[in-house]
């Protein structure tokens, strides 16, 4: 039982490492779970497995929702998804998958975006004079 | 997001007759409210068997796959070769089928599509997914398995943020299906 349980929560995410600036990139997400719809049956005790799904599942660049999906029971077991993302400066990719329970799991990714010359593009812009200050 | 019953009622604080009163008010209401504005509303019909814990097995109803259809396009035209899905012709095991859509378009200022639906017209429960882009997605093309009960059309609409709309249909034959 333990072992069912914890198969609930195994979830994958491949990002490509590096880009080029302006480069459409791939997100393959996946996620190891039941996606119980509600309408099976136990074969020996006929009684009905409660339903249980992944409902919402959310990227996340930088802290910025760039994608979101909302999920019924019609989405195969152990989903897998894959969507686009256009690299514009480098930083952290967050995937998170929200249960029918309101239960959360995620799993980030670090990308880091090259400029023609081969320079890294960051997402902070940083003055030499003023270090500290910060411009999106 | 999903409308959920939430009947939390104390029968400890009130006296049996506010109870009473307040419940019989509350289903008259909602038999009105279902009565009147029931196809009309953008909430679909089916989706309210999908918020309880146990659904029992209903028959598929195309009819009700339709109407969804309709509320969803709300009498828009269709754009031609915005959306195209990939699907495959025969599909022998109906619990995944690998979907693949994209939209045309240049991710620019509302030129892109805000939502995309996903639905399958004879499964009990049509609607599989809903899908919201951004600008910074560059590119609305999304690929994921979906569950077929019988062998069926899946129907892609695409919602632009400008209004239009876009739809495709590819029809899928299923061998053994889902349950679901």
């Amino acid at each position: 039982m333990a072992d069912e349980e914890r198969k609930n929560w195994r979830r994958r995410l491949k990002v490509p490492k590096s880009a080029n600036k302006g480069e459409i990139i791939t997100i393959k997400t996946m996620a190891e779970h039941v996606m119980e719809p509600g309408v099976r049956r136990d074969p020996e005790t006929g009684v009905i497995y409660p339903k249980k799904i992944i409902d919402t599942v959310i990227c996340r660049f930088n802290g910025m929702q760039i994608y979101r999906s909302q999920w019924y029971s019609g989405v195969s077991a152990n989903p897998f998804m894959s969507f686009k993302m256009k690299a514009i400066t480098s930083g952290l990719v967050e995937v998170e998958w929200v249960d029918d329970y309101g239960q959360s799991s995620y799993k980030k990714a670090v990308l880091v975006v090259y400029d023609n010359d081969g320079k890294e593009i960051l997402p902070i812009k940083i003055d030499n004079i003023n270090s500290s200050k910060d411009i999106m | 997001m999903d409308v959920r019953l939430n009947m939390n009622i104390n029968n400890k604080s009130y006296s049996r007759r506010k109870v009473f009163s307040f419940v019989s008010g509350f289903f008259i209401a909602l038999c009105s409210k279902s009565t009147l504005a029931e196809f009309k509303a953008g909430q679909p019909f089916r989706d309210r068997f999908q918020t309880y814990r146990q659904t029992f097995r209903i028959e598929p109803d195309p009819e009700e796959a339709q109407r969804i259809v309709k509320n969803i396009i709300k009498g828009r035209e269709i754009r031609e070769n915005l959306i195209s899905l990939k699907a495959p012709d025969i599909a022998e095991n109906g619990n995944t089928v690998p979907i693949n859509f994209s939209v045309n378009c240049s991710m620019q200022k509302k030129d892109f599509p805000k939502t995309v639906h996903i639905l399958v017209l004879d499964n009990p429960f049509p609607e599989i997914a809903k899908f919201y882009f951004t600008p910074f997605s560059g590119e609305a093309s999304v690929s994921i398995r979906i569950r077929m009960r019988t062998s069926s059309n899946i129907v892609a609409i695409a919602e632009m943020a400008d209004g239009t709309v876009g739809e495709t249909k590819s029809y899928v034959d299923v061998t053994i299906g889902a349950c679901s």
